[in-house]
């Protein structure tokens, strides 16, 4: 078929892309290195320093994304995200408690900890006899995820010590990058996606609704909590990895789509070369576009570029957002 | 062949209830009755989307004994109203009609094939690259009468298929239901009495919720129509068969 | 009848009003006549100067933190004090942090001068508890505590030569001192030198910067900033840091008050290699 030629491309196009930026990110950095002919502290800062941050941040692009474009077949709602379901703030919520018990260390066990109990009270309170209720579902995580901003403000007043170590936190960021971290996420990654991977069609088919949906053959309430599963399971680790990272999610599958690779077989795997690609490319510009070495939270610049592109969007192509409601 | 026996449904304050039916293949069957009368909810739980009590055999086998991929497999459902909130292409929405024949992961030359020839059916080939939110009212009906019965299932429940629909291609869709039905079990909820009396064989009337009168075409009778519709129903009969005149209160 | 009652009345009542005024004046005598004596500290790096001073009977608001003065009442946090109980104490000074935490809205709603203590240097720090001795009327006390604070600097061992720190602010978003932190003072003083030379308080720094620093010592607090940070040496990204790792604690560094000197005290003998 034609679109499988086209979409052959995309995916050529993209991962070359995303060859080049790795490449451009881990030779850039605030220290120099000349690839060739490197000192051993060079060395070292290549391997232990900027190789798993450049990979860090690819791979939590690609979770978030894959993670934003799951929870949007779950609700049927070209806005949710890991934001809008409540488990983003609600692994926020479980890494604040750990910062504040002085508990760094295990973060992202809070972290998973904290959005897996969010997701267990959005499906709890969105959920009639297994079946989730999409729009139930969108309120329920906003409820949740007020709660847990809530929460996170009351942890921020009562450490008053500890609040900018927190707001800095949240900022988001992959400054403690490690091989440990990449091996893991890389792990939950690919188990993420060769399950979902054999549920493309099915996916495509919950885009109608539920009762054309289910007399096509698809278990319906089934997939929906599988796919909110994988997605509040990638958003915890990202959280716990990199602190809260903003409006990855919700952009790049927006934009795949945009480009009319619609189906999941296209979208999906698009989505996360393209999240990889935007993760990897915004964090070469938190950690460089500073002076001597300091840096911006990357959570700043996803957001700002992330949001001035999406507003473009909704100006410029208002048309076409509307096919997706 | 689907055999009811004191088939009960509640949904809410709403109940529905069959008392007794058997439905063969090769049937042509019209459901007619006024809104909220019971027809979209009676086509549900035959395609097994609503609970129910009593008994419903589907070929000999009791339906709630079937395990969901065999029920979907044996019944094609049109809804009333069909979403879809992915600008797929038309192509591929009728396409998806074929997921029960995959193995989950891919559409095969033949799933394309009988996509094809399904389209060719109901004259939307020429739609294929259209986006299907983008279509008329009509088309997409079409559209969505070619995804169900590229399902290929052997009983086709069809909700008010015709609606929005031109003349022209009225005829051609019943033409081609007319012929699916010779080896399949074809359930059709229509409105228009002067059609379905021309067109179908036998005919299912609701009211109130009741399954209230079974009847061949030679059957009917205007006394028993006109209490089913609260309105004065007249046969005009001419060479070419009935004509229904229809008298408000 | 009317004119003794006229004239008893005026005189009792002043008599009254001596006596009851009296502690006041006896207690105020030795100090200036427009010296300060309801004072709320809303930022508890000052506490331990006052205290000092001598003029801790005279603290009648604190916040949360402090535990320098148990019997004053508490008025909130240093970044949310309530401006009601402030009030309801009827100071005549606040002694608050910084601008930024105690701004001009806030200070124009308490009826009390307003002096701010937040000095970024340790000769900073000196010239702050003059002015806080010649506001409460305590030059003498003032004089004698800089006296002993400038012995402390005095007995800082010369090192041969000048090692370079990088210091920890806090870890999980890997922020360090910047020039314009107290810690920039205390490091110099101690006879070192701060190797992060960006212009401002704490720096959000690139662990790769830190490793090409390479700096003598890489100094982190551990503190309610810091709280159990994952030692240094075990981060995955810091395995090949090659400078000498030393923990302090937040209270004796990051607080721009007495325990400033200690911590230079402490800060030479680490880099004389006595920790």
């Amino acid at each position: 078929m034609i679109s499988l030629k086209r979409t052959n491309l995309a995916m050529a196009v993209s991962a070359s892309l995303l060859a080049v930026i790795t490449v451009i990110a881990v030779s850039k950095g605030a220290v120099e290195i000349h690839l060739l002919g490197m000192t051993e502290v060079q060395r070292d800062i290549l391997l232990y320093v900027r190789i798993p941050r450049v990979l860090l941040a690819g791979l939590v692009g690609a979770s978030l994304v894959l993670s934003g474009t799951l929870f949007q077949y779950v609700m049927k709602n070209p806005l949710a995200d890991s934001f809008t379901t409540g488990v983003s703030a609600s692994s926020a919520m479980g890494a604040v408690v750990a910062i504040m018990l002085g508990l760094g260390p295990v973060l992202p066990v809070f972290a998973l900890a904290g959005g897996l109990t969010g997701l267990a009270a959005v499906y709890k309170i969105s959920s009639v006899r297994g079946r989730v209720q999409p729009i139930t579902m969108l309120l329920a995580g906003i409820v949740i995820s007020t709660f847990a901003s809530a929460t996170i403000s009351l942890m921020k007043f009562l450490s008053d010590d500890a609040v900018s170590s927190i707001i800095f936190w949240l900022m988001g960021g992959f400054q403690s990058a490690s091989m440990g971290k990449v091996a893991t996420l890389a792990g939950v990654l690919a188990a993420s996606f060769a399950v979902i991977r054999r549920d493309y069609l099915s996916l495509d088919i919950i885009c109608f609704d539920d009762t054309t949906a289910s007399s096509s053959g698809v278990d319906v309430a089934r997939l929906r909590r599988k796919a909110f599963f994988i997605a509040a399971l990638l958003t915890a680790f990202s959280v716990g990895y990199a602190g809260i990272i903003g409006f990855v999610g919700l952009v790049v599958p927006h934009v795949v789509r945009l480009l009319r690779y619609v189906k999941a077989a296209e979208l999906i795997p698009l989505s996360l070369l393209c999240g990889a690609l935007f993760m990897i490319l915004n964090d070469l510009v938190a950690r460089t576009v500073l002076s001597e070495g300091q840096e911006l939270p990357v959570g700043i610049i996803t957001s700002s570029i992330g949001g001035v592109f999406f507003l473009y969007l909704l100006i410029k192509r208002k048309k076409e957002l509307y096919y997706f409601d | 062949m689907i055999e009811l026996r004191g088939i009960k449904a509640r949904q809410g304050g709403f109940t529905l209830s069959v008392e007794g039916v058997t439905l063969k293949q090769g049937e042509f069957v019209a459901v007619l009755g006024n809104n909220g009368s019971g027809k979209s909810t009676f086509l549900s739980v035959l395609a097994g989307l609503r609970n129910y009590e009593g008994g419903y055999l589907l070929d000999g086998r009791d339906f709630r004994e079937l395990p969901p991929p065999e029920r979907h497999g044996r019944i094609s459902l049109l809804p009333q109203m069909t979403t879809l909130n992915m600008p797929f292409d038309v192509f591929y929405v009728v396409l998806t009609g074929r997921f029960i024949h995959t193995n989950g992961l891919n559409y095969t030359e033949a799933d394309i094939e009988a996509t094809e020839q399904a389209m060719e059916a109901l004259d939307i080939t020429h739609l294929r690259k259209r986006q299907f939110n983008e279509l008329s009212g009509g088309e997409k009906q079409r559209v969505l009468l070619a995804r169900t019965i590229n399902k290929d299932t052997s009983v086709i429940l069809l909700d008010e298929p015709l609606s929005g629909i031109d003349i022209l291609h009225q005829h051609d869709s019943i033409r081609l239901l007319k012929d699916l039905s010779r080896k399949k079990l074809v359930m059709v909820v229509i409105h228009d009495l002067s059609l379905a009396l021309r067109e179908f064989e036998r005919f299912l009337f609701f009211t109130g919720g009741t399954l209230s009168y079974v009847a061949g075409k030679h059957e009917l009778e205007e006394e028993r129509l006109s209490e089913i519709f609260g309105v004065r129903v007249n046969f005009l009969r001419h060479d070419k068969g009935i004509l229904v005149y229809t008298e408000g209160r | 009848m009317t004119m003794t009652l006229y004239s008893r009345f005026p005189t009792r009542l002043f008599i009254t009003v001596l006596v009851l005024l009296a502690p006041l004046f006896s207690l105020k005598a030795p100090r200036a006549a427009d010296a300060y004596d309801r004072v709320v500290v809303l930022y508890a790096a000052a506490s331990p100067i006052i205290k000092e001073l001598g003029a801790g009977n005279r603290v009648v608001g604190i916040t949360r933190t402090d535990h320098v003065f148990s019997d004053a009442v508490k008025v909130g946090s240093h970044l949310k004090p309530n401006i009601e109980m402030i009030n309801a104490l009827r100071p005549d000074l606040i002694v608050a942090g910084s601008k930024r935490a105690f701004p001009r809205e806030m200070a124009e709603r308490v009826r009390a001068d307003v002096f701010y203590y937040d000095p970024r240097t340790l000769e900073e720090i000196l010239s702050k508890v003059a002015d806080l001795g010649r506001l409460l009327g305590n030059e003498e006390e003032a004089a004698a505590l800089a006296g002993r604070l400038r012995r402390k600097l005095a007995s800082v061992r010369p090192l041969p030569s000048r090692p370079t720190v990088v210091y920890e602010i806090s870890a999980k978003s890997l922020r360090v001192a910047g020039a314009r932190s107290i810690i920039t003072s205390i490091i110099e003083a101690a006879g070192g030198e701060n190797a992060v030379k960006v212009d401002k308080k704490h720096v959000l720094l690139s662990p790769e910067r830190v490793l090409e620093l390479n700096p003598d010592f890489y100094v982190y607090q551990v503190g309610p900033m810091n709280k159990n940070p994952e030692p240094p040496l075990k981060r995955p990204f810091f395995r090949s840091l090659r400078s000498k790792v030393v923990e302090v604690p937040e209270f004796e560094f990051a607080r721009p008050g007495i325990n400033a000197f200690d911590a230079v005290v402490d800060l030479n003998k680490i880099f004389n290699g006595e920790y």
